[in-house]
Parts: structure tokens; C-alpha cells; sequence
């Protein structure tokens, strides 16, 4: 097994958590193709993509400075934003939720995280919005499972 | 905590808003990345008749680049919002802030930066 695939297997089976994300790393996917296979696993998650912004072009303009390619996408489902917004009319603060897909500097190595919506929505103290949040990070979270299968060439 | 900074702008259009925000994001050296037109997104996805509401996503290119060195995930909190919605008396502007959001990465490497661009976004 090459290096790469180690990296990825074993990062895969792990995913990793912080505080605010959850990530997992994949190597069979360039960055083209896991950008749109996240698009892909929003989309049947019934997670419109609303945002696309790729952070390295925008640093590369301002300052100049090379950095490895990063996507930030920005999601959402109509249908909770609304009721996120009739509880809290500020919610568009933490609205859309972000999913971002950056290059690593192992070579080859995709890492896809997904922002941890019961974080973001927690900011406001309402308990509604909590459980908002709950009900939209069990969306998203399944989002890393399919971001490879979606590839799979039989 | 308070998660946001509000004003609301007694005498101005919601166009007239978003313009003057624009400006003054721009002076603190924000650009607006992205905008989400949430009155015309509920129209089109619900057909529900909703009051003007715009997401405006902003970032300042520096504070970003070193947020990234800081925190290589911090992505997921980028770009810092400003929303703009019309209101009873007039158009009301709120701004997150960023030393509230940012205090859930946990690391005080960006707590600095966050403070900083708290004090430009108010």
C-alpha cells in the first residue's frame, strides 16, 4: 500500500474532531473531484450549495502568498433557515453552514470538514436553535460518507 | 455574550444599507465575498413571502491569511457575516462578533486576531 493510501485509510476510518468540525481525510480524490463530489453529497442531503468562495485565489490577489487550494462552501436547506430565522431574526449570522476542502501538504491527501452547526447555533442561547442545530449537523455530518462513494468507477 | 453588534439605520432605503455597509466594510478593509439574498432564496425555494434580508460574507485578506496559519480548519468560520433586514423603524444592520464565534475554536492564538477584527466591525 503506497503512503498515501495508508494516510487516507487511516485517516478515513478516524475522522477528526475539533471543537467546531469534524474532518476526514481522503487520498483517492483529486481536489476538483472532491469539491464537486461534497457539491454532489449536499445536494442529495437536500443541502443547497449557496456559496462558493475559494480562499487561495482570494489570498493569491490580496497578499500575493501562495497557499495550498481551499474551498469554502456555504449550505443550507430553505426550510430550516426559515424556521432558524422566524425563532431568531438574527440567525443569518450563522447562516449558511460551512463545509470546506483543503490540500494538504501530504501530497495527494483531500481534507474535507464540516462545520459543527449545535457550535455555531449555540451562539445565540436559544434553545430552539440548539436543537436546530442538532437536527442540521445530522445532515451534514453524513455528508463524509458519501463524498467517496460518489466516485466509485465500477 | 452577546453574539452580534446592531444599529439601526432610521432613514435609509435597504438599499441605501447594504451600500453604506458596503462602504464601511470596505474602509476597514473588508471586502464582501459573498451575499445571500434570503427574501429572493425563499421566494424562489418556498414561494414564501419574506421580509428584505440580506447575508453579506466579509473578510479582510490579512486577518484571514494569519487566522489560517492559527487554525487551519478556521474555514469553517469564515467569512464573518453582517446581515442587513428591514424592520419596523427602518433597516436594521448586525454584525457577528467574532471574539464570541471564534471562542469556540479554542485557541488563543486567534482570540488576538478576533479582538482586533471585532473592533473594525463594530
Amino acid at each position: 500500500m503506497s503512503d498515501k493510501n495508508k494516510i487516507a485509510e487511516e485517516n478515513y476510518k478516524e475522522s477528526m474532531h475539533t471543537p467546531y468540525a469534524l474532518s476526514r481525510r481522503y487520498g483517492s480524490l483529486t481536489f476538483e473531484v472532491a469539491v464537486q463530489n461534497v457539491r454532489d453529497a449536499l445536494n442529495q442531503m437536500e443541502l443547497k450549495v449557496v456559496n462558493h468562495f475559494n480562499l487561495h485565489d482570494h489570498i493569491q490577489e490580496n497578499l500575493g502568498k501562495e497557499i495550498n487550494r481551499y474551498t469554502i462552501l456555504g449550505a443550507c436547506n430553505a426550510e430550516l433557515a426559515l424556521e432558524a430565522l422566524s425563532t431568531e431574526n438574527k440567525a443569518g449570522i450563522m447562516l449558511p453552514c460551512n463545509v470546506i476542502v483543503q490540500e494538504m501538504d501530504n501530497e495527494g491527501i483531500i481534507e474535507v470538514s464540516v462545520v459543527d452547526p449545535t457550535v455555531t447555533f449555540s451562539l445565540a442561547k436559544n434553545e430552539k436553535l440548539t436543537t436546530m442545530g442538532t437536527k442540521a449537523k445530522e445532515r451534514l455530518h453524513q455528508i463524509l460518507d458519501h463524498i467517496e462513494k460518489s466516485n466509485v468507477k465500477l | 455574550m452577546k453574539y452580534y453588534h446592531e444599529k439601526t439605520l432610521k432613514d435609509a432605503s435597504f438599499e441605501e444599507a447594504i451600500q453604506k455597509v458596503t462602504d464601511a466594510l470596505k474602509e476597514e478593509g473588508f471586502g464582501i465575498l459573498t451575499e445571500i439574498d434570503v427574501k429572493e432564496t425563499l421566494k424562489k425555494k418556498l414561494d414564501k413571502d419574506f421580509r428584505p434580508y440580506k447575508i453579506l460574507g466579509a473578510c479582510n485578506p490579512p486577518f484571514a491569511h494569519i487566522a489560517l496559519l492559527a487554525e487551519d480548519k478556521i474555514g469553517a468560520m469564515l467569512p464573518c457575516n453582517v446581515i442587513v433586514q428591514q424592520v419596523n423603524n427602518g433597516v436594521e444592520v448586525a454584525a457577528v462578533d467574532p471574539v464570541a464565534s471564534m471562542q469556540a475554536v479554542e485557541n488563543e492564538g486567534l482570540s488576538e486576531i478576533a479582538k482586533e477584527i471585532q473592533a473594525r466591525l463594530k
